[in-house]
């Protein structure tokens, strides 16, 4: 019913007490007089005493009100009541945009900012006139009105507010503008209010733009402080085969003040793991679990962190990932040097601890092609030519989602690698530097780092590897399967993918033994082939196993979904930008707003459907000052 | 002002204890300050002589104008109004209030003293009566000059108590009072006036003369208060708390009234009617009395 622009000064409401205080204070003890007759002295009480005692309290009461009234006129206060000057309102169309997205799940002072949200809006719509039309879209990614035309049925409209719960998606402000706009533009009342209730989360109104003619009134609900704690993803290698120890990594975030949440693994329920972590104010870090799966298959589970925390909706993050059998790979080489040649792959891939790489090494003799099928990964080292029956098995390998990992040296011949064979990534041209020469090298100056083989390394971690020798490759830039994922410093690329149907082929235009390079005396070698050989493994990456609840999902809920019988789930997950609570100051909103019809200067919620009632306050405070010097005087004519 | 005026004053003569010193002391300052005597003396004196005629009483011829003259000549003296008063005094509880050094009784008592004086000195009869809510003392009206120890021992011993009933007394003082009389009532009279006044119109039925004098503390009639007070009826102990500031102008208003009111209904009633202020000095009571007696001598 009221509402304060100004709520500080009800402190002043004390000050009621002042007149009453000075009352007792001043209050003099009646002395004892004896008194001949006190008979006419009762004749003057029963006359007077009864007016004085009403004009004494009146006094009293009339000063109490003065000072209260004047307080509560600088605390301005608001009413819906009408007093002003009500019959002369204009028809109004209102619009209360209240962004359910999940941020404003975060608790503030016991409740939820979405709570605030609709309890202000409540107030809004407490106000809303006969006249008057009005509209509630709730908005997340996606904007979503509550009628499809404007109401005034207030009960209506307080059953939509009650009813509404929050989202798990994210905030898109400007989409739900634009719905609010288009449905002001149905209305021909001259007034058009647009109130959003947001926490104003700078992911969300990026792009916030006004409109002509439409006095938008934001309505902040942003917390003083944030304090919230996040799983940002769970890291699994880019290959798991069962009975192996894999290692699990889980990102966490912190964004308060807790400096030791916990952080628990679940895996098909069962808790499989749980341990604090020290993570200090934010700050990130990372919590890592090792497991053994027990059989291959889709393992379904999440991480949950707890600690002090305002939202916690994000403190789950959930995974689903494919254990497979040990990945087969086929090494070949039919150079007369294939032992030297293929020594370091075979150190790397066998050396690893708790590997799942099975490797079998062949010379390559031309023989039945049929041998390759079982193989995952196949790495062609130094091939001299791949006839037509060989190309023929390889891309029947990559159709059915192998993987092909091809590495140049001197054996190849480059008039074969240089055709149009389907199966390169690009076309090896020349040799480019001299073994010999080791003194003149090239490094490895760029890679993709997004990319899922160079994800676990620095800028730098290539930066001391030498290469004295590798093809130049010309590469098609047009063809969408094809991409650079590494280059050397004189901008000639060193590994390039190709897609092919379910599989993927990986060139490396240097050796990966010793001549060409020292890479394979570098730390980075052995964890670079490992990565190469488990994305060139999996038909599905992880990322494939993650849906993000955005797009066209912002309406599930975080879980799991089965995308195939019997048993192959995708984890569905927040989008973690919402959980970054990173607000717009009020001003800087006001400014994005300040359009033509924007209300850039008022922030209050509610002082547009309000009248501020301070000046009827004060006319009364006069009129009782009025009132009190009369009795005042009165009284002391009296006296005398 | 001669060293005997200075005892009209009540604060001055309320310093001696004496009664009877009191009394002589009043009534000289009194007749010290008078211009011309009203009367011819105070003792037995003669005033003139006067052909005998039959019926004189024979004690009364001057045996030597008849030895002079060889003829019956009787003799007048001024002591010859035979008057006998009657002092009631009211020595109710209320009559003990003082906001100085003399309270209403202590003036009545002083009041009383000096009227009897006075009166024994001309040959008049003086008695006392004292009350509260009946009759105390009462001594009938004596001429003796001796009689004036026995009025002032009385009165020594008189102490405010006891709450007020006037028109009871009066009733009753009509009642037993069977020869024409002067009655002097002193009192402050808080007591309902129509009462009163109806005793004291039963007294003027019975022919006698009637003087009142109403005694009042000056803080009575100013009510000069200033803090809020409880005020505590001397009578009824009964308590009232107020501010006299808010109620002194009524308080004042409604005092007139009842004066006004009072000595209306004496005039209506042929009494001589007169305030005294426990501050006003006695010689005002004792001209009124003076007045009054030679009324009644006429």
């Amino acid at each position: 019913m009221f509402s304060f622009l100004n709520p500080l000064m009800l402190f002043g409401l004390i000050a009621g007490a002042i007149p009453l205080i000075i009352h007792f204070l001043t209050k003099r003890k009646a002395k004892q007089v004896f008194f001949g007759s006190i008979r006419f002295l009762k004749e003057m009480e029963e006359n007077k005493r009864s007016r004085i005692n009403i004009d004494f309290f009146l006094l009293l009461l009339l000063r109490i009100l003065i000072i209260l009234l004047f307080c509560a006129a600088l605390a301005r206060p608001l009413t819906s009541l009408g007093f002003l000057g009500s019959g002369k309102k204009e028809a109004r169309t209102v619009i209360l945009l209240i962004d359910n997205s999940y941020s404003m799940g975060y608790r503030d002072g016991g409740d939820t900012l979405f709570n605030k949200a609709k309890k202000k809006a409540k107030e809004i719509i407490d106000g809303i006139s006969i006249i008057d039309e009005a509209n509630i879209i709730f908005f997340n990614e996606r904007p979503e009105n509550s009628f499809n035309d404007f109401t005034n049925n207030k009960q209506a409209l307080n059953n939509i507010l009650q009813e509404r719960e929050l989202s798990s998606a994210k905030t898109r402000g400007q989409n739900a503008l634009n719905l609010a706009f288009e449905m002001f533009g149905k209305s021909k009342n001259p007034e058009k209010l647009l109130y959003i209730f947001s926490d104003f989360q700078k992911n969300g109104f990026s792009d916030m733009k006004s409109a002509e003619g439409i006095k938008i009134i934001p309505v902040f609900t942003q917390p003083p402080e944030v304090s919230n704690l996040t799983v940002t993803g769970v890291e699994f290698p880019n290959y798991i085969s069962f009975r192996n120890t894999t290692r699990i990594s889980v990102h966490l975030k912190n964004t308060g003040r807790e400096k030791k949440p916990r952080a628990a693994i679940y895996l098909e329920k069962n808790k499989i793991g749980e341990k604090e972590i020290d993570l200090q104010s934010n700050s990130e870090g990372e919590a890592v679990f090792f497991y053994s799966f027990p059989e291959k298959g889709v393992y379904k589970g999440f991480v949950e962190v707890e600690g002090s925390d305002n939202l916690k909706i994000d403190n789950r993050f959930y995974f689903c990932v494919e254990v497979r059998d040990p990945l087969q790979v086929l090494l070949l080489n039919d150079s007369k040097d294939s032992e030297e040649e293929n020594f370091y792959i075979k150190q790397a891939l066998f050396s690893a601890k708790d590997s799942p790489v099975v490797l079998k090494t062949l010379t390559l003799q031309r023989q039945d092609y049929s041998i390759l099928k079982p193989f995952s990964v196949i790495i062609l080292n130094n091939v001299s030519r791949i006839d037509e029956k060989l190309q023929d098995a390889l891309l029947k390998n990559l159709n059915s989602g192998g993987g092909i990992l091809i590495t140049l040296g001197n054996n190849i011949s480059i008039k074969d690698y240089s055709g149009n064979s389907p199966l390169f990534p690009a076309k090896p041209q020349f040799k480019i530097g001299s073994e010999e020469e080791t003194s003149k090298y090239f490094k490895i100056t760029s890679f993709d780092r997004l990319h899922p083989i160079f994800k676990i390394f620095t800028s730098e971690s290539f930066s001391s590897s030498h290469f004295y020798s590798f093809y130049s490759a010309k590469v098609d830039l047009l063809d969408p399967d094809t991409r650079v994922l590494a280059g050397f410093d004189d901008g000639s690329p060193f590994i390039i993918e190709k897609k092919y149907g379910e599989g993927k082929v990986l060139l490396f235009t240097s050796s990966l033994d010793s001549n060409w390079s020292d890479f394979p005396l570098r730390p980075n070698y052995l964890p670079l082939l490992h990565q190469a050989v488990y994305y060139l493994a999996q038909p599905k990456d992880l990322k494939q196993r993650q849906l993000i609840l955005e797009g066209e999902f912002y309406k599930r809920e975080p879980g799991f979904s089965l995308i195939k019988e019997p048993n192959d789930y995708i984890a569905l997950n927040l989008a973690l930008e919402e959980s970054e609570l990173f607000y717009f100051p009020a001003d800087e909103i006001n400014k994005k707003l300040a359009g033509a019809g924007s209300n850039s200067k008022k922030i209050s919620t509610v002082s547009y459907y309000k009248e501020e009632i301070s000046s009827i306050l004060l006319i009364l405070v006069l009129i009782l000052l009025i009132f009190e010097n009369i009795i005042s005087n009165k009284d002391a004519k009296f006296i005398e | 002002m001669s060293d005997y005026k200075k005892y009209l004053d009540p604060q001055v003569v309320a310093k001696i204890s004496n009664l009877e010193l009191v009394a002589r002391l009043v009534v000289e300052g009194f007749v010290a300050g008078m211009h011309k005597s009203p009367y011819r003396g105070f003792n037995v004196e003669f005033a003139e002589h006067r052909q005998y005629n039959p019926g004189d009483e024979i004690r009364y011829i001057d045996w030597r104008v008849w030895g002079k003259r060889d003829k019956y000549y009787v003799k007048q003296f001024e002591e010859e109004t035979n008057l006998k008063c009657h002092i009631i005094l009211d020595k109710s509880a209320s009559m003990g209030y003082s906001s100085g050094n003399v309270s209403k009784l202590m003036y009545g008592v002083y009041l009383t003293s000096a009227l009897s004086y006075l009166m024994l000195n001309q040959r008049d009869s003086v008695g006392l009566t004292t009350f509260d809510k009946d009759i105390r003392t009462y001594l009938p009206p004596r001429g003796q000059p001796a009689y004036l120890k026995e009025i002032l021992n009385s009165l020594s011993n008189i102490k405010p108590e006891e709450k007020t009933d006037l028109s009871f007394v009066l009733h009753r003082m009509a009642d037993k009072i069977k020869r024409r009389a002067l009655i002097i009532v002193i009192s402050d009279f808080m007591d309902d006036t129509n009462r009163v006044i109806a005793g004291m119109k039963h007294l003027r039925h019975k022919k006698h003369e009637v003087i009142v004098f109403h005694l009042m503390d000056p803080q009575e009639k100013e009510f000069n208060f200033n803090d809020p007070m409880e005020f505590v009826d001397m009578e009824s102990n009964e308590v009232l708390k107020t501010d006299p500031n808010r109620i002194r102008a009524a308080y004042r208003q409604r005092i007139e009234e009842f004066i006004k009111d009072f000595k209306y209904h004496c005039g209506g009633a042929a009494i001589d009617y007169s305030l005294l202020l426990t501050s006003t000095p006695f010689d005002i009571a004792l001209s009124n009395y003076l007045a009054k007696r030679r009324t009644r001598i006429k």
